[in-house]
């Protein structure tokens, strides 16, 4: 039977709180039969020879919701794009000057791509602009025709994906659609 | 490079760059020459040697690579502090309304160890009982003539019951260049001797604002007459108890390049200072606020 603390006199309880400078403290637990709970406060009883083997607990208040709310904000912050900036450069002062003018080059290169491409993207816009203007001014419905926008609806959404390797059935002639309320239509008339 | 200079040159028909204000107009010499340089410091600014040679400190600020570097110098971290310093302890709207900074200006104070002080750090009286000695730093390939104005706004004015701005040192003529930054007062124009800071005893840390002005034209300073309008009468301008900044610049034509500034308060060194230059007792203010001051007035 296990006896509850409250019940023992106060000269029969044994002390179970032990608390040491660094602020660790040494908890044991009053009953005799196994613990179920959180094992922060567990106490190893068992011994051979009489001595007692304690497990040490942290002193923490709140308790478990605490430190899964914590676990929770580590696991955001790793994913969060705050704070976090790349390594600093600890270089020698030679080696810094090297750094300097390989980076300098490096970044020369990088623009006149940069440069080359949205030049190149601009005359290609700019012609296409320029085009239209032009058949604006031919012709008013081949431009409103050249303006409109194809349809996203690329492929029914019953089609196939296809796969590397055939299905182990290939056709299935008896299948029939599933029988139930009609779905709204979402996809291009065949 | 040579070429593409050949080039803008070109452009105007002209061999040189003064040629084009000649022929053109200033602004369009000016935009040559921004073009010029730009080209000058391109050539030169990928050459790791150079970066060394301003590094160590070895180098002439003819070359514009090094009057750009060191202009880019100044402008990440000093000048920034500068600006900073200013606008806090509102040194900018209380003497000049406000300072677009082209020069790197440096001071101290002679001693034993001196370093060039950080704009508005709290020195003691004693220190700065002797006059400072300035540095001032141009990022152009040019001499010119500056003038450098110490100014205190904080002295307690009791008839207005306000502050009024006091005058501690005007030096007028100073030659500067890009490769000589240091003041030299041998050659300078003394208009008003140096008077030491001494504030009175519980009015607080007293601004002592420093101001350059840049000459008009590199001449001598002197007051600009201008036509039509009232003659300015040169002694009220160098009125030292109740001094106007804004009218000493624009009745002198200068345009304010550079400030710097440091701050005093009454210490154990104040009633020595005021012993050794003959300046009289100060007074000694209260916490408490009077109604009338003529009544309490002796």
């Amino acid at each position: 039977m296990i006896l509850s603390d409250n019940l023992l006199p106060r000269f029969l309880r044994k002390r179970t709180q032990f608390l040491f400078a660094n602020g660790s403290i040494l908890r044991m637990a009053n009953v005799t039969g196994p613990s179920t709970f959180y094992p922060r406060t567990t106490v190893d009883m068992k011994s051979s020879n009489g001595s007692l083997t304690f497990t040490r607990g942290k002193r923490s208040r709140g308790g478990g919701e605490l430190q899964q709310k914590q676990k929770m904000v580590n696991m955001l912050s790793l994913i969060s794009p705050r704070r976090k900036q790349p390594q600093r450069i600890k270089m020698a002062y030679e080696d810094l000057l090297r750094h300097r003018t390989v980076h300098r080059a490096w970044q020369l290169v990088v623009r006149t791509k940069r440069v080359d491409r949205r030049l190149e993207l601009q005359k290609q816009y700019y012609k296409m602009k320029h085009a239209c203007d032009e058949l604006r001014k031919t012709s008013q419905f081949l431009y409103e025709s050249a303006m409109q926008r194809p349809s996203s609806i690329r492929f029914p959404m019953e089609y196939r994906i296809p796969t590397l390797s055939p299905p182990r059935r290939i056709w299935d002639a008896t299948w029939r659609p599933p029988v139930g309320e009609k779905k709204r239509r979402r996809t291009a008339q065949l | 490079m040579q070429d593409r200079i050949d080039t803008i040159l070109q452009h105007y028909n002209v061999t040189t760059v003064e040629d084009i204000r000649d022929q053109k107009s200033r602004a369009d010499a000016y935009l040559a020459s921004v073009e010029i340089e730009k080209l000058r410091i391109n050539a030169e600014i990928s050459n790791p040697e150079v970066i060394h040679q301003f590094n160590s400190g070895n180098f002439d600020m003819k070359f514009p690579v090094y009057r750009f570097l060191a202009r880019q110098r100044w402008e990440k971290n000093d000048r920034l502090l500068l600006m900073d310093r200013l606008e806090n302890m509102k040194v900018i709207p209380d003497t000049l309304p406000t300072l677009y900074p082209r020069v790197d200006m440096k001071l101290r104070f002679p001693g034993k160890t001196t370093h060039w002080i950080d704009p508005g750090r709290i020195m003691s009286t004693g220190v700065t009982a002797q006059a400072p000695e300035f540095s001032i730093q141009i990022f152009e390939d040019a001499t010119k003539l500056y003038t450098i104005v110490i100014v205190d706004p904080d002295t307690p004015d009791l008839e207005s019951d306000s502050y009024k701005t006091t005058l501690h040192y005007i030096l007028a003529d100073v030659r500067i260049s890009g490769n000589e930054p240091l003041v030299d007062k041998a050659i300078a124009r003394e208009l008003v001797p140096y008077l030491p800071p001494h504030p009175e005893k519980n009015s607080g840390y007293h601004r002592y604002a420093v101001w350059v002005f840049e000459q008009p034209d590199g001449e001598r300073l002197a007051v600009q007459q201008r036509e039509g309008k009232d003659p300015v009468n040169v002694d009220s301008l160098l009125e030292r108890e109740r001094f106007d900044i804004r009218l000493f610049r624009s009745a002198h034509g200068l345009k304010a390049v550079g400030a710097h500034f440091w701050r005093n308060g009454y210490d154990s060194k104040t009633e020595g200072v005021r012993e050794k230059f003959g300046l009289g007792p100060g007074n000694v203010y209260t916490h408490k606020r009077f109604q009338h001051y003529e009544d309490y007035r002796e």
